[in-house]
């Protein structure tokens, strides 16, 4: 340091003697053009400084997740936008149970539970330990008080106050003993309170929720800069095994070409999914590992079945003939995603291969758009502006032009525009769009969904299953509605969305596959350095 | 006299614009009410949440209450997350700012040494090729400059950061660090619209008589342009240069989101984004005053520059 500064002053020295020697015209020239190459110089220098930083003692890790959505509230409860579970739920916010990487439920804050034979009453016994950031007990008071929000603060999503629905009345048996009962047996209402409807607050912090979440995690919100980062660090009272991190820093980049070069450049630690699967081969080298996963989210072609055209069965099936699905996802995402046939993910425990369904087939699309009656056909195919939406119009435009159905494309910035003009309105006939939400195949059995799609026979099979006795006769039913939705084409299923993530090689325990809202980093661990 | 005039035609600028921004910014399609509920919204909890925002009322309302507020001197609350705004507006303004001060000045650091070399030899192939390096120049969109600089210096050499922001107060050398790569991309898109004006404004004073005399008792060609050419120039310059700051914070919204900056440019597509109109209003009218406060400085500032306006009234005129 001392060196370079002595050296910038003879640089100085030595500029302000070329000004007085070459330029005998005048003071202005001198001294300003020396303040200029003495400002230029030292600029560059202070920049070159920065290159060399000192040593010191290995810190714990403070690791930098790179994001591409940021949330506008951190209030998971009263607030959509997957961008506040992505960063809080489990890190910050702890469920009595939660999804793990491979789609199961696992203990968290209820160390086990018990289902009464009816399945009606559900008993959870708590971590006897747990207790909040703020050093207050997770018991049995917090944890109602918190279910009990979900369902009478007028705030809460209504999503969320619908997965309470089944619940008749709650009760604390003991300091660390909850039971639940329900109105009636409910196989998705645990892996409903396993995600945000489910999240345990610090009783004193409901009211600020909105901006300073309090949970039992392994971190603790640090500093939040509303659409730039959330800043998390290690939360030292934790009450399980705690991380080894110093934290994570949820960072925002509105360009996913940003969000590379800061990975390349080393500001980044961790993407949290590549926006672009073309530019995976970029992180090709030893300094990057890459996770290939699956998550939850399928891209569907919707159809607006209130549309005229669109209620008709067999354009539905023309359509769902003339898309090339596995050369769509090759062309579009890089051949990255499964293929699925319905709206289910192969995490999901009632998962069966219907991809091969609708094989491609433009004659048989031409015949059965002749045999429905309808000529002329132009749809409007209505789209957000999100990274897999308008590459995959394009293709499925074309395609459709060579079997005769004209399709119209809009772009509608996403969410304000696309959200009100597609759900709301319904100005639609279709639109591409992916589902990120697990297990949101009970949208198809919702006729006030925005697809506007009504079929019993789906609404009976969902609502069986969800009372089935045993899990196998769920999975049974769940199968059998996937195969009912498939057959009824109530969607074109594109691809799944893949999950990509991409680590610095050193970093660990982050999972493949994006099951739950989660970007789960309580089990991610870094080397100090 | 003519102060009071300047500033009359400032305030009435103001009132119109801030009329216009609101009734533009509350055209966009889409809701706020369809953020916040996202992909799961239903018609019914849409219209419920919009009735509890107030989001119903006649839009002449909802103007009077937004000025009404910012006449109190407050910075409307953050329609989504019901914050104040006025402290994380204040902060990114600050960081554009520094940017466009930096630009400005890559700007003009480029621009006039070329445009007087273009100036000065506009009958030689130099000169030509300056000119048509600015024409180029100009034709490049910023957004492309950043990228290829991104990858160039941040990627590939690792001279600077290739993006990101940190505060001065943290680290300056980081501070400045991080702003050079933005600065140069905003600057050197800027400097090649410069170098017309600045070209033109030498050529008049090239061919100005007490120009040629200066060269005639015997000034240096550079130390003529250095000594009497600039000063002269300097007038037209300040008016071109105080036009650029708009475009250079227009520009700067494409340089902070290539580059990941938390200026005030991202803030706006963000709010615009999340239908936060009451903030969006605010940035955007914020914006126009700041535009014409910068002309307001450069009408008055011509007196400081040129002693002849300065001297115009004491002689009578």
């Amino acid at each position: 340091m001392l060196c370079l500064h002595s050296s910038t002053g003879a640089l100085v020295d030595r500029a302000l003697d070329s000004g007085a020697t070459y330029n005998p015209y005048g003071r202005i020239m001198r001294t300003t053009a020396a303040r200029v190459v003495a400002a230029t110089i030292s600029a560059v220098l202070t920049v070159v400084l920065t290159a060399c930083g000192g040593t010191s003692a290995p810190a714990d890790r403070q690791l930098v997740v790179g994001v591409s959505t940021s949330p506008s509230s951190l209030d998971p409860t009263t607030a959509d936008g997957a961008a506040i579970s992505q960063a809080l739920l489990y890190n910050v916010y702890e469920t009595l149970v939660k999804i793990n990487d491979t789609g199961d439920i696992v203990p968290l804050l209820a160390k086990e539970w018990s289902v009464s034979p009816d399945g009606t009453s559900y008993t959870f016994e708590l971590q006897p330990r747990a207790t909040f950031a703020s050093g207050a007990p997770v018991d049995s008071h917090a944890v109602i008080a918190s279910l009990q929000r979900i369902i009478d603060d007028p705030a809460v999503l209504p999503i969320l106050k619908k997965k309470m629905e089944p619940v008749s009345s709650m009760t604390a048996v003991d300091a660390d003993t909850v039971q639940v009962q329900l109105n009636q047996p409910s196989n998705s209402w645990l892996f409903d309170i396993a995600e945000r409807a489910g999240i345990i607050m610090d009783p004193n912090s409901h009211a600020n929720a909105a901006s300073q979440p309090q949970g039992s995690g392994p971190f603790r919100l640090d500093n939040w800069t509303q659409g730039d980062e959330i800043k998390l660090v290690r939360n030292s009272s934790y009450w399980g095994t705690g991380t080894k991190l110093a934290g994570i820093t949820f960072r925002k980049y509105a360009d996913p070409n940003a969000m590379n070069a800061a990975m390349l450049s080393g500001e980044l630690d961790i993407i949290s999914n590549v926006a672009a699967p073309e530019a995976l081969s970029q992180f090709s080298d030893k300094r990057f590992t890459v996770l290939e996963g699956t998550s939850t989210g399928e891209i569907i072609l919707a159809y607006n079945h209130a549309s005229p055209a669109l209620s008709n069965l067999q354009v539905r099936q023309a359509i769902n003939y003339a898309i090339d699905r596995k050369a769509l996802r090759d062309s579009v995402w890089a051949g990255k995603g499964e293929l699925i046939g319905s709206m289910v993910a192969p995490t999901d425990p009632w998962y069966q291969d219907l991809s091969g369904e609708y094989p491609y087939d433009p004659a048989k699309a031409r015949e059965l758009l002749a045999a429905s009656g309808i000529t002329d056909l132009n749809l409007r195919l209505r789209i957000p502006t999100l990274p897999y939406a308008p590459g995959a119009a394009s293709y499925i435009t074309s395609q459709l032009a060579e079997v005769g159905i004209t399709a119209t494309v809009d772009q509608l910035e996403f969410p304000a525009t696309w959200v009100q003009t597609v759900m709301v309105e319904r100005n639609y006939d279709m639109t591409i769009i992916s589902h990120t939400e697990s297990r949101d195949i009970a949208n198809f059995a919702n006729p006030g969904y925005y697809w506007n799609y009504n079929n019993t026979a789906v609404q009976e099979s969902i609502a069986a299953a969800n009372v089935a006795p045993t899990t196998a006769e769920r999975d049974q039913l769940m199968a059998q509605a996937a195969k009912l939705i498939s057959d009824d084409a109530a969607a074109d299923f594109l691809w799944l969305l893949p999950n990509l993530v991409v680590t610095t090689s050193d970093v660990t325990g982050v999972g493949a596959n994006a099951v739950s809202l989660s970007f789960d980093m309580t089990a991610a661990a870094a080397p100090p350095k | 006299m003519r102060t009071l005039k300047l500033l009359g035609n400032f305030l009435i600028c103001l009132a119109v614009a801030s009329v216009v921004v609101f009734a533009v910014v509350n055209l966009l399609p889409g809701d706020i009410a369809g953020v916040i509920l996202g992909p799961n919204a239903s018609p019914e909890s849409v219209a419920a949440l919009r009735e509890r925002m107030g989001l119903d009322e006649p839009l002449v309302m909802r103007y009077v209450t937004w000025m009404g507020t910012l006449l109190s001197g407050h910075v409307p609350r953050s329609a989504l997350s019901g914050a104040p705004v006025g402290a994380d507006i204040a902060g990114r303004f600050a960081v554009t700012g520094w940017l466009v001060f930096f630009g400005m000045g890559v700007a003009i650091c480029l621009a006039l040494p070329m445009g007087a070399w273009a100036a000065l030899n506009r009958h030689r192939p130099s000169g030509w090729l300056v000119s048509g390096f600015a024409q180029f120049g100009m034709a490049i969109p910023a957004f492309m400059v950043g990228i290829c600089l991104t990858i160039i210096f941040g990627v590939k050499l690792r001279w600077f950061p290739a993006n990101g922001y940190v505060e001065a107060s943290t680290s300056v050398t980081g501070w400045l660090s991080h702003l050079v790569l933005p600065s140069i991309t905003l600057g050197a898109v800027q400097g090649a619209i410069l170098v017309r004006y600045v070209r033109s404004a030498f050529v008049d004073v090239l061919r100005t008589d007490w120009f040629r005399t200066a060269r005639s008792v015997g000034w240096r060609r550079w130390a003529a342009v250095w000594r009497h050419g600039l000063r002269n120039t300097a007038l037209q310059l300040v008016t071109v240069v105080g036009l650029q700051v708009g475009s250079l914070f227009a520009g700067a919204i494409v340089v902070e989101s290539v580059f990941a900056i938390r200026g005030i440019g991202t803030y706006l597509l963000q709010n615009v984004s999340n239908r936060d109109l009451p903030v969006v209003s605010t940035i955007v009218l914020m914006l126009v005053a700041l535009v014409l406060v910068v002309n307001l400085l450069v009408d008055l500032s011509y007196g400081f520059i040129d002693p002849r306006l300065r001297n115009r009234r004491r002689l009578g005129r």
